[in-house]
C-alpha cells in the first residue's frame, strides 16, 4: 500500500478544500432539500471534473492511488462542508474500490469511471440484506426480489447489490445496470440526515445479469474485507461533521449575548464546547492512526473499534452543537441541526451500531 | 437485518400499555381521592384512543408535508384536534370545556400524546402555554371570553386558539429567569395611553404563532426595571400594529408553526391588558411577577418533562414493534439478549423520567396556594354552574377586580419553601424527562439503523423531535441553575447562581 507523503496530503486537502469553499458550502443547505429539490447535478460534474470520484483509482488510471488515508484527508475536509455530498463520494469510491477488486479485468475497465454505481453502504457486512435471490438461467442468472435502502441508487447508472445463490446462506454480490429491464427503484426514501446523497428502495423482477456480472460468491467475507478499509473514511465523515458544528458552536457563543456576558463565558457552554473539542481533537488523530492501521495492513480490531467510539461521541457532540445555540440551533437556517441529523445518518452506515460492537468481540475472540 | 414494512404505534404496539402497571402513585392516590384519580384515568384513555385511533394516520404525513413545504401549516391537524374537543379539555366546564383540568391529569396526557407525536404536543403546548399563562391572571373576565371563543371555534372550521409570547431575539434564557431579567437586553415594551397602551417590539420562536387568533404577550412597560412594571396583552391576529414575521424552519417539531411576532405601534385597547403588574392591578406584592412567572414554568415544565417521557416511549414502543418483526442472522430482534437489554434500558429511561414528572405534578399539588390542587367541586360542573357562568350579574362579581385580587394574593400566599419546591421539582421533570427522550432516540436510531433513519418507519422522526424538549422552557443548562438555586443554592448562604 502507498503511504502519502505530507505534500500528497496537503494537495488532497487543497483540492478538497477548494471544492468545499467553491462548490458546497454555498449550497449544503438547499442540497439538504433534497428529494423535495431535484438534486445539484452540476455539483456532481464538478466534482467529477476535479477527479474527486476517482481519487482512489491507482495512478495510471488517473487516481492518487489506494491510499486510505489521503481518502480521509479529503473526506474530513468535504464533510465540514456538506456531510452528504461527502458521502456521495464515499458510497460511489466504495462501489469503485468493490467493483476493481471483485470485476473480471474487462468488466472493470469499462465501468470505473463510467459514472455512480449504488451501494448497499447501510447493511452490515456480517449480515447483508437478502431479499434478493438470484437463480441460474442459462449462462448467467435471474434476480428476484428487493434491496432496500440502496445508497445512490436514485442518480446512479448501475448497483451493486447482494442476492443470495441456490443456497440461501450464500450471498453474492452482483453488478446491475439501473436500466435492466425488471428494475423499479423506488421513489427517493427521505431519511434523516445526509440527504444529499439518495437512497431508494430497488425491486428486480425476473432481471437477466450475465455470469460475469457476479462479482464474487461469498459476499459476506468480500463486502467485510471491503467495509475494514472503509472504516476510517465513515470515522472521517463523522469527524468532519463534528469539526464543523465545534466550529460553528464556538463562533456563536463568542456573539451570543445572554446573562450578562457573551455565553462563552458561562461554565455550561464551555464544557459542551469542551467535550466538543475532546471529540474533534482526539478524532482527528484517531482517523489518522485508523487509516495508517488500513494502509499498512495490520488494520483489524482498531478500525472497528474506532468507528464505534467516534461515530457514537460525534453523534452526541453534535447534539450538543445545537444546544450552544439554543433555539436557533434547531432553525434549519443555521445549518447546525442539519450536522446533528448527517452525524446521527453516518452512524447507520456499515450497519446498527451495538451489531458493529458484538462483531468487533467475534472478531477479538476469533484472533485470540 | 431483514425489516418489515412499517412501524405505526397503534393501540397495541406498546405492550399492553396499561394505566395499572405504570401510575402506581395515582391508583394508591385512588384509594383516598376516588373521584380526582376516576377524572385522571378517564382523561389518559380519552386521549389514549384519541391519538392512537385518529392521530396516527396523519403522523408522517403531515410531518412531510410540513417538510416539503415550508408554507404549509397543518390546519387539518388543528381541525382534527379541535372536532375532538382537544382545545378544550382544561377548560372549566362552567365556560364549557372539557374540565379535564386536574392537575394531575396533566402529565399522563402529555406522555399519551407525545407517544405519538410530540410535535401534535407541541402544537396544542403553545396553545395550553396561552392558557395557563391567562388562567394565572386570574384576569376572569378575558379568561371567560378566551375560554368561550375555545369552545365555540371547536365546532366551527376555524378553530380559535391562543399563543404565548415571551421570548425575544436577544432575550431567550434571560426572560426565563427573574433574576436574569435585569441583565436581559429586552427591546419589545408597552407604553400606557388613554385608554390603553402601546406595544413595539418583536418575538420570536413563538409556538402556534401562525395558527393562533389571538396572541397572549408578555413584555414590560419598563425596560429599565421590567420585573417590577410587566404586563401581559392580548392582541388579536387582525390588530393594527401587529403583524406575523417568518414561519421558522426547523429540525422537528414540524406541525407546530414557530412565529415571529411584530409589533410597530400596536394599540391594545384597555380591556385587553390581562395584567399590569405594578398598577395595583390585582395584589400588592412586587413579588407578583415573580411568582406569575414561576408558577407558569412550574406548570409547563413539569408538563415538557411528560412530554420527554412520552417521546422516549414513543421511541421505545416503535423500536419494540420493529424488533418483533426483524431478523438478524435468522433470528427475531426481540430474541435475542443484546437487543432485549437496550429495549430494557429505553424503558428503564421511560420508567424513571414517568415518576420524576408525577413527583412533580404533586410537588405542585402539595405546594400551590389557591386551589389548584384537586377537581373542581361537583357543583361547578353541572349545567346549572354553566348557566350561572353565563349569567350577566354573576359576571359583574365574578370580573371584579377585588374577586381577582383575593385570587392573586392567595397564589402570593405560597411560602417561599413552597415555591422553591415546585421550582427544583418542575425544573426537575423537564431535564430528566427531555433527556430522557434525546437519549431514546439515540438509541433507537441505532438499534435499527437503516429503518431507524428512514422517515416512513417513523423513528427518525422521534429523534428530531426530541431534541427542542431539551430547549424551550428554559435550556436544560438555565433549568440545571434553577434546580442547584432552588434545592441547594437556598441552604448554602452566600451562594449566588445568576
Ligand atoms: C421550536 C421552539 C418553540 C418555542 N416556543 C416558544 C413559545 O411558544 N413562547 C416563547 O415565549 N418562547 C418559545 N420558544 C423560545 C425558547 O423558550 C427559547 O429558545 C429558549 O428559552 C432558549 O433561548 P434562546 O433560544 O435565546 O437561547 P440562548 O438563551 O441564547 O442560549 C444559547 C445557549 O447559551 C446557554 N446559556 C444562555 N444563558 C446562560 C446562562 N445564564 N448560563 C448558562 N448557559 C446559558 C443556553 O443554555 C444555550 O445553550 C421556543 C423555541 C423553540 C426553538
Ligand atoms: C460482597 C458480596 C456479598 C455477597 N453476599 C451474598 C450472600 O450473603 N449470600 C449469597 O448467597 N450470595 C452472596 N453473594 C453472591 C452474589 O449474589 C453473586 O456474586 C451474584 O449473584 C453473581 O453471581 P457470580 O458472582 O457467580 O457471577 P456470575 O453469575 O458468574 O456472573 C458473571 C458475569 O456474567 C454475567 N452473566 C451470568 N449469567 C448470565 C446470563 N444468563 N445472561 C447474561 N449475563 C450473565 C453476569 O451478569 C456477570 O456480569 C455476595 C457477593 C458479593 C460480591
Amino acid at each position: 500500500m502507498t503511504h502519502p507523503g505530507p505534500s500528497d496530503l496537503q494537495s488532497f486537502r487543497d483540492l478538497a478544500r477548494r471544492f468545499a469553499t467553491q462548490e458546497l458550502e454555498p449550497r449544503a443547505l438547499e442540497m439538504d432539500e433534497y428529494p423535495f429539490r431535484p438534486l445539484d447535478r452540476g455539483v456532481l460534474k464538478a466534482a467529477r471534473e476535479a477527479g474527486l470520484l476517482d481519487v482512489m483509482l491507482p495512478e495510471d488510471r488517473g487516481g492518487a492511488g489506494p491510499s486510505v488515508e489521503a481518502f480521509c484527508e479529503i473526506l474530513l475536509t468535504l464533510a465540514k462542508s456538506d456531510a452528504g455530498f461527502a458521502s456521495v463520494v464515499l458510497v460511489s469510491t466504495l462501489a469503485q474500490q468493490g467493483l476493481i477488486a471483485w470485476g473480471a479485468p474487462g468488466l472493470v475497465e469499462s465501468r470505473e469511471r463510467s459514472s455512480l454505481i449504488a451501494f448497499p453502504a447501510y447493511d452490515l457486512p456480517s449480515d447483508l440484506q437478502r431479499d434478493l435471490k438470484a437463480r441460474k438461467q442459462g449462462d448467467g442468472f435471474s434476480l428476484d426480489g428487493k434491496v432496500e435502502y440502496l445508497a445512490l441508487a436514485p442518480v446512479a447508472d448501475a448497483m451493486i447489490v447482494p442476492a443470495t445463490l441456490n443456497d440461501p446462506d450464500r450471498v453474492g454480490l452482483f453488478l446491475v445496470d439501473s436500466a435492466e429491464r425488471g428494475i423499479s427503484i423506488g421513489d427517493p426514501v427521505l431519511s434523516l440526515g445526509l440527504r444529499s446523497c439518495p437512497v431508494a428502495d430497488v425491486g428486480l423482477e425476473s432481471v437477466k445479469v450475465p455470469a460475469e456480472r457476479l462479482l464474487c460468491r461469498d459476499a459476506g467475507r468480500a463486502f467485510a474485507e471491503l467495509a475494514e478499509r472503509f472504516r476510517p473514511a465513515v470515522a472521517a465523515l463523522a469527524v468532519g461533521v463534528l469539526t464543523a458544528s465545534f466550529e460553528a458552536a464556538m463562533s456563536y457563543a463568542k456573539q451570543r449575548y445572554q446573562g450578562g456576558c457573551m455565553i462563552i463565558e458561562h461554565d455550561q457552554v464551555r464544557m459542551m464546547l469542551a467535550n466538543m473539542a475532546v471529540v474533534a481533537e482526539s478524532g482527528n488523530a484517531l482517523v489518522r492512526a485508523m487509516a495508517r492501521a488500513v494502509d499498512g495492513g495490520e488494520s483489524w480490531a482498531l478500525p472497528q473499534a474506532g468507528l464505534i467510539l467516534l461515530t457514537e461521541q460525534v453523534s452526541r457532540a453534535t447534539t450538543d452543537g445545537v444546544q450552544c445555540l439554543g433555539g436557533y440551533g434547531y432553525m434549519r437556517d443555521y445549518g447546525q441541526e442539519k450536522r446533528m441529523r448527517d452525524a446521527k445518518q453516518i452512524e447507520s452506515l456499515f450497519g446498527a451500531v451495538p451489531l458493529k460492537r458484538l462483531d468487533l468481540l467475534t472478531e477479538i475472540l476469533g484472533k485470540s | 437485518m431483514v425489516e418489515p414494512d412499517i412501524a405505526t404505534p397503534s393501540i397495541d404496539t406498546d405492550g399492553g400499555f396499561d394505566f395499572d402497571d405504570h401510575f402506581f402513585g395515582l391508583v394508591v392516590l385512588e384509594k383516598h381521592d376516588p373521584r380526582m384519580v376516576a377524572k385522571v384515568r378517564e382523561s389518559w384513555l380519552k386521549t389514549r384512543r384519541f391519538c392512537r385511533e385518529h392521530l396516527v394516520p396523519h403522523v408522517l404525513s403531515e410531518d412531510r408535508k410540513n417538510m416539503a413545504d415550508p408554507q404549509y401549516i397543518s390546519w387539518d391537524l388543528v381541525r382534527l384536534a379541535a372536532r375532538h374537543g382537544q382545545l378544550s379539555r382544561f377548560i372549566p366546564p362552567f365556560f364549557g370545556g372539557g374540565g379535564e383540568g386536574a392537575p394531575a391529569a396533566m402529565g399522563p396526557y402529555a406522555e399519551e400524546q407525545s407517544a405519538v407525536d410530540t410535535g401534535f404536543s407541541g402544537m396544542l403546548g403553545g396553545h395550553g402555554l396561552g392558557l395557563v399563562g391567562l388562567a394565572l391572571t386570574f384576569n376572569m373576565r378575558v379568561l371567560q371570553r378566551v375560554a368561550e371563543k375555545v369552545v365555540a371555534g371547536e365546532k366551527s372550521e376555524t378553530p380559535y386558539l391562543i399563543d404565548a409570547a415571551i421570548t425575544e431575539p436577544t432575550a431567550g434564557t434571560d426572560v426565563e429567569e427573574v433574576e436574569l431579567y435585569p441583565k436581559a437586553r429586552l427591546i419589545s415594551h408597552a407604553k400606557k395611553v388613554p385608554g390603553g397602551a402601546i406595544l413595539n417590539g418583536r418575538k420570536v420562536f413563538i409556538s402556534t404563532g401562525h395558527m393562533a387568533s389571538d396572541h397572549l404577550v408578555f413584555m414590560p412597560f419598563d425596560l429599565k426595571d421590567p420585573v417590577h412594571d410587566y404586563g401581559c396583552f392580548i392582541v388579536p391576529k387582525h390588530a393594527k400594529g401587529f403583524s406575523l414575521g417568518r414561519k421558522e424552519r426547523k429540525m422537528g417539531h414540524l406541525v407546530s408553526t414557530v412565529s415571529e411576532l411584530i409589533f410597530e405601534d400596536c394599540f391594545v385597547p384597555e380591556e385587553d391588558i390581562v395584567l399590569q403588574t405594578a398598577d395595583g392591578s390585582g395584589g400588592s406584592d412586587p413579588d407578583r411577577f415573580a411568582v406569575l412567572l414561576e408558577t407558569v414554568l412550574g406548570i409547563t415544565r413539569t408538563a415538557v418533562g411528560a412530554m420527554g417521557v412520552g417521546n422516549a416511549r414513543g421511541s421505545f414502543e416503535r423500536v419494540l414493534a420493529l424488533a418483533k418483526r426483524t431478523l438478524h442472522k435468522g433470528r427475531t430482534l426481540v430474541n435475542q439478549q443484546w437487543a432485549q437489554t437496550l429495549l430494557t434500558n429505553m424503558h428503564i429511561n421511560v420508567v424513571t423520567a414517568r415518576s420524576v414528572y408525577l413527583e412533580s405534578t404533586f410537588a405542585l399539588m402539595a405546594n400551590l396556594e389557591g386551589g389548584l390542587a384537586g377537581p373542581l367541586p361537583p357543583v361547578l360542573e353541572t349545567a346549572l354552574a354553566r348557566r350561572v357562568f353565563a349569567n350577566r350579574w354573576f359576571k359583574k362579581v365574578f370580573h371584579s377586580e377585588k374577586l381577582r385580587a383575593r385570587m392573586l394574593d392567595q397564589l402570593l400566599e405560597t411560602k417561599p419553601e413552597g415555591r422553591a419546591r415546585i421550582q427544583f421539582m418542575s425544573s426537575l421533570s423537564k431535564v430528566v424527562g427531555s433527556d430522557a427522550a434525546m437519549e431514546n432516540g439515540h438509541m433507537a436510531v441505532e438499534f435499527l439503523s437503516r429503518a431507524g433513519v428512514r422517515h416512513d418507519r417513523g423513528v427518525e422522526k422521534g429523534f428530531r423531535d426530541a431534541k427542542l424538549l431539551q430547549i424551550f422552557e428554559g435550556t436544560n443548562q438555565l433549568n440545571r441553575l434553577n434546580i442547584f438555586k432552588h434545592y441547594l443554592g437556598r441552604r448554602l448562604p452566600g451562594v449566588k447562581v445568576f
